[in-house]
């Protein structure tokens, strides 16, 4: 083999070393969070703002979404966005880290909403969930969290 | 002399095909057994009386057409076939330059590697917009994958359950609002 080619191969072979040393302690994750009020109503009505979800509107049982309030912000590593809901509650989404055991970036998070639950989960990096239940005047208060990685560049 | 040389061993030594050392000892051998000698004077005048017959035989023969004898062999030969051609130049190249053959294969395998995880990633929005979280107002085929890996609830009527046709997670809390004291009011929409 020449030392062309050596050369090729050796630098080839660092490459997917250094693409995949970019670990989570570097890396950003955009959270969103949108509190949405649900309620049951004779006219199926979805807040314009909603728009990007209403396939997994149309399954819950409510016919009236409207959007609240929303915050969005990223995070570093064990760090989270908290936001204060109706009421006396309050959501806190904490970033974990990241797991690409499985082939794809799934990111670690914490979600908790005081004093009654806690929950961690692994979600597709881009992805969402939606939580539900508080009461909030004659509905529900559903939570749209969705997040997505920031690499951050040295 | 108890041992004669093998005539084996003379030929070579008459074509001049033995090493230094050998031929030497050959020849002095020879110097001493009128045996081997005789041998040797046999074989030389064979090999003498048949390159004189080769040689009488090539001068006799007809070479002024043979060039165009040779042309006209190969225009009529018969074509080989494709799938023989591409052997012996798929053969040759591979010998040839294997070291960039090597090279390349190396370097697809590598770029499989690194690919086939970013394949598999959520595809992003060609609109600029800089994230898909909650919020933006647009419709877009993403991975909703979740993966629950703990769940701390005070309650005592939960269910989790997935939205069928973007596989959405939805986490209902039936009795969350009886969990901080307060009487439940309404669970159920």
């Amino acid at each position: 083999m020449t030392r062309l080619a050596r050369l090729v191969c050796m630098s080839l072979l660092l490459l997917p070393g250094s693409a995949l040393s970019a670990s989570a302690s570097d890396s950003e994750v955009a959270i969103g969070i949108r509190v949405i009020y649900a309620v049951r109503d004779k006219v199926h009505s979805v807040d314009p703002a909603l728009e990007d979800i209403r396939d997994e509107l149309a399954e819950l049982p409510a016919s009236k979404f409207r959007l609240l309030d929303r915050i969005q912000s990223r995070v570093v590593l064990n760090s989270s966005v908290e936001l204060q809901l109706p009421g006396s509650h309050s959501i806190a989404v904490r970033f974990n880290g990241i797991d690409r055991s499985s082939g794809k970036t799934m990111l670690s998070l914490q979600l908790s909403m005081k004093p009654a639950l806690k929950i961690n989960l692994r979600l597709a990096d881009g992805g969402r969930t939606l939580l539900g239940g508080p009461s909030h005047l004659e509905g529900k208060l559903i939570l749209d969290i969705s997040a997505k990685l920031k690499e951050v560049k040295k | 002399m108890d041992e004669h040389i093998q005539e084996i061993l003379l030929e070579r030594y008459l074509d001049d095909e033995l090493s230094r050392r050998k031929k030497a000892s050959v020849a002095a051998h020879l110097s001493e057994c009128a045996v081997c000698q005789r041998t040797l004077d046999r074989l030389d005048l064979q090999s003498r009386i048949l390159r004189e017959a080769l040689e009488g035989a090539a001068e006799r023969a007809d070479f002024s057409s043979f060039d165009e004898g040779v042309l006209a062999g190969i225009a009529s030969d018969v074509r080989q076939p494709l799938i023989v051609h591409a052997r012996v130049w798929l053969g040759e190249a591979l010998y040839h330059y294997r070291a960039i053959w090597l090279t390349s294969l190396v370097t697809a395998a590598l770029l499989l590697v690194l690919l086939i995880p970013l394949l598999g990633r959520t595809p992003t929005s060609s609109s600029g917009a800089p994230d898909n979280v909650a919020g933006d107002a647009r419709i877009a085929r993403v991975d909703n994958q979740a993966i629950i890996d703990s769940m701390e609830y005070a309650g005592q009527r939960s269910m989790i359950f997935t939205v069928s046709k973007n596989d959405t997670t939805v986490i209902w809390l039936y009795d969350f609002d009886g969990t901080g004291g307060k009487a439940p009011e309404g669970d159920d929409l």
